[in-house]
C-alpha cells in the first residue's frame, strides 16, 4: 500500500540524509514530475531518466535549500533538466510533443537579433518577465505558466480552466501579443 | 534571444507564480469534480425516472439491490506511469490464479478501510495495531514489560518495537514488516538479491519454508514469483512471495491479491525485510457480477479505462496480456477487481529489442453497477 508524507516530513528526511526522502518524494510527486517531463520530451524513457536526474538533483540541494513549496521545487527542477537533455541531445522531435509548438507559438513574440548573452541580461529578463506577470490578471497569468512553464497542451488547459481550445488559443494569442510590445519597450527586441 | 532561451529563463521565475498556477489546477480539479458530480446525480435521478426504458437495457441477472458504485480516475500526485521493459511478454511472470478460461460469474467488492485522501488517513486504530505488535512479541517470546513500543518519525500512523538486530512495524493498513539490520545471512549456495533470477528464488523459497516452518505449516501456501522486468540499465529483477492457494477460485484470487507473505533481499544476498499483509475485508459492499472479457476489451477499444501510461491506448492488437487483479492502493474506496491489460507501446521500443508495456485497467464489474468520476 502507498502511503503519502507531508512535504515537511519528506524535507526533514531530505535534511537528515534519509535516502527514503527519494523514494516518498517519488510516490507523492512521481506523477507529476512525470506529465512535466512527457510534456516536454514525449519519451518515456528519457521522460524517466530526466525525472531521476531531477530526484537526484533534489538530494544534492536540500540541504542547503529549504523548499517553500516542495512541489514548486520539484518541477522547476524537472522541468529544467528535460529542458537541458533535450537541448543537449540536438535531437528534437519535429512534430512530437508540446515543445515544438511552444517554440513556434513563442517566434513572433520573442525572436531578435540580440542575443541574451550575459547573466546579468538574463536577470534583467526574468525581472521584465516577472513585471510582464504582474500585470497580468491572476487567471491569464495561471494559464500562460499551465502553457509556456508547465507545458501543457491547449487541450490540457481548455480542460483545467473549463474552456474551449479556441477560447485558450485566442486568450494566449493575446498574452502573446501583449508580451511583445513590453519586451519591446524594455528593449529586450529589436 | 531565441525562443528556446525564453522557455529557459522562464524557469528562473519566482516560485510564487508556479505555486499560484499549482493552486489553480488543484481548484480547478474541486470544481470540475463537484460540476460531475451534480451532473452525474442529475442524469442518475432522470434515469429513475425513465427508468422503465433502463429497464430493458439491464442484462437480466441485474440486482437492484447492490450499491452503484463510484470509481475516482485518481491522477495528479500518483505513482509514476507503470510501464514494464522487457524483450517479450512471456518473462513478465506470476502466479496469479486467474485465467481467461475461467467463468467467474462474480466477485466481492469490498469497502477499503485503509485510505489515505484529501491529506487525511484512515485506517487501523493505535490500539489495533498495538494489540498487533503484542500479538508478535509474543510469537518472538518477548514479555509485555520488555517490550517498548514506540511511533515512527518518518512512515505516517506506524507503530514498531525492536528487538536484537529486528525492528517489527505495523502501519496504517495494518501491513506487518520485519526488517533487520544488519541482514539475516542465508548459505552461501543460496542468492538472494535484488537481481536474483526465478530458478535462485526458488531455491531460496524452498530454503525459507524450512527456516519458517510455522510460517507455511497449516495452509497451503503457495510460491509466487512476479516480476521480469528490466530497468534502465538493464537488469532483470522478481519478487518472491508466498499466498494460501485453498479454497474456491474466488477464494484463491482474494489470497492472491490482499493475503501475501513477501520476502525481500538485499543487494548483497540476505534477507532484509519480510511484509505480512493481511488487508482488512471486513466491510464487503456485495458481490458484482463480472463482464465478460469481450465487453471489457470493447471498453479499452472505446477509451474506457485506468492509465497512468501517457499515450492513449495504440489499438487492441497491441494487447499481449491479460490479468485480473484487485487494485489494493490508498487512494482507492473501495477494493474491487479490474482487467489489466498489459499493452506494447510501439513508440517505447528501443533499438536493442527492448519492449515497454503500459498498463490499463478496465473495471471487471458489470458496467450498469459503476460510474467513474
Amino acid at each position: 500500500m502507498e502511503n503519502k508524507m507531508e512535504d515537511s516530513k519528506i524535507i526533514n528526511l531530505f535534511w537528515a540524509r534519509n535516502q527514503e526522502a527519494i523514494t516518498c518524494l517519488s510516490k507523492k510527486y512521481g506523477k507529476y514530475c512525470d506529465t512535466i517531463a512527457f510534456s516536454i520530451l514525449h519519451n518515456m524513457q528519457d521522460s524517466q531518466e530526466c525525472v531521476n536526474d531531477a530526484y537526484l538533483n533534489t538530494w544534492n540541494s536540500i540541504p542547503p535549500q529549504e523548499p517553500k513549496c516542495l512541489k514548486a521545487y520539484l518541477g522547476k527542477l524537472t522541468r529544467n533538466t528535460s529542458l537541458n537533455y533535450l537541448k543537449n541531445k540536438q535531437t528534437q522531435k519535429r512534430g512530437k510533443g508540446q515543445i515544438d509548438l511552444m517554440l513556434s507559438e513563442l517566434e513572433d513574440c520573442i525572436a531578435s537579433k540580440n542575443d541574451v548573452e550575459s547573466i546579468v541580461e538574463e536577470h534583467e529578463l526574468v525581472r521584465v518577465i516577472q513585471l510582464f506577470l504582474d500585470g497580468l490578471s491572476l487567471y491569464k497569468r495561471n494559464i500562460f505558466i499551465s502553457r509556456y512553464w508547465f507545458a501543457m497542451s491547449n487541450k490540457e488547459v481548455a480542460k483545467k480552466y473549463q474552456l474551449s481550445e479556441n477560447q485558450v488559443s485566442t486568450i494566449l494569442f493575446r498574452i502573446r501579443n501583449d508580451l511583445k510590445i513590453f519586451l519591446t519597450k524594455e528593449d529586450f527586441m529589436v | 534571444m531565441n525562443t528556446f532561451k525564453f522557455l529557459e529563463i522562464l524557469g528562473e521565475i519566482d516560485e510564487t507564480y508556479i505555486i499560484d498556477a499549482i493552486k489553480s489546477h488543484e481548484h480547478a480539479k474541486k470544481v470540475h469534480q463537484f460540476k460531475r458530480n451534480f451532473v452525474i446525480v442529475t442524469c442518475f435521478g432522470l434515469l429513475i425516472v425513465f427508468g422503465f426504458i433502463v429497464a430493458g437495457t439491464r442484462t437480466k441477472e441485474y440486482n437492484p439491490d447492490l450499491p452503484i458504485l463510484t470509481i475516482a480516475d485518481n491522477d495528479a500526485d500518483g505513482m509514476g506511469f507503470q510501464g514494464y521493459m522487457a524483450y517479450e511478454i512471456e518473462e513478465l511472470v506470476s502466479q496469479n490464479p486467474w485465467n481467461e478460461s475461467l467463468q467467474i460469474k462474480t466477485l466481492p467488492v469490498y469497502k477499503n478501510r485503509a485510505t489515505f485522501q484529501n491529506g487525511i488517513l484512515n485506517g487501523a486504530s493505535k490500539d489495533e495495531k498495538e494489540a498487533k505488535l503484542v500479538e508478535i512479541a509474543e510469537l518472538f517470546q518477548i514479555s509485555k514489560e520488555n517490550l517498548v513500543i514506540e511511533e515512527s518519525v518518518t512512515e505516517e500512523s506506524t507503530l514498531f518495537f525492536e528487538y536484537d538486530n529486528m525492528r517489527v512495524s505495523v502501519g496504517f493498513d495494518m501491513m506487518i514488516t520485519l526488517s533487520y539490520n544488519p541482514i539475516l545471512t542465508i548459505p552461501d549456495n543460496l542468492n538472494f538479491s535484488f537481481y536474483s533470477t526465478q530458478e535462485e528464488l526458488l531455491k531460496v523459497a524452498q530454503y525459507l519454508k524450512k527456516l519458517y516452518p510455522f510460517l507455511f505449516e497449516v495452509k497451503n501456501m503457495t510460491v509466487n514469483i512476479t516480476g521480469g522486468d528490466y530497468d534502465f540499465q538493464m537488469n532483470q529483477s522478481f519478487e518472491l512471495s508466498f499466498f494460501e492457494k485453498n479454497g474456491s477460485i474466488e477464494e484463491q484470487i482474494l489470497d492472491y491479491n490482499f493475503r501475501k507473505i513477501m520476502f525481500i533481499g538485499t543487494e548483497k544476498s540476505g534477507i532484509w525485510m519480510i511484509r505480512f499483509e493481511h488487508t482488512d475485508l471486513s466491510e464487503k459492499i456485495g458481490d458484482y457480477p463480472i463482464k465478460s472479457m469481450k465487453d471489457a476489451k470493447r471498453e479499452l477499444s472505446k477509451g474506457k479505462y485506468f492509465t497512468t501510461v501517457p499515450y492513449e491506448m495504440p489499438g487492441l492488437e497491441y494487447v499481449e496480456k491479460v490479468e485480473l487483479i484487485y487494485k489494493n492502493l490508498s487512494v482507492e474506496e473501495y477494493l474491487m477487481p479490474y482487467y489489466r491489460f498489459y499493452i506494447e507501446l510501439p513508440e517505447e521500443e528501443r533499438e536493442n529489442g527492448m519492449k515497454c508495456f503500459g498498463i490499463y485497467d478496465v473495471p471487471a464489474i458489470a458496467s450498469e453497477y459503476y460510474t467513474i468520476n
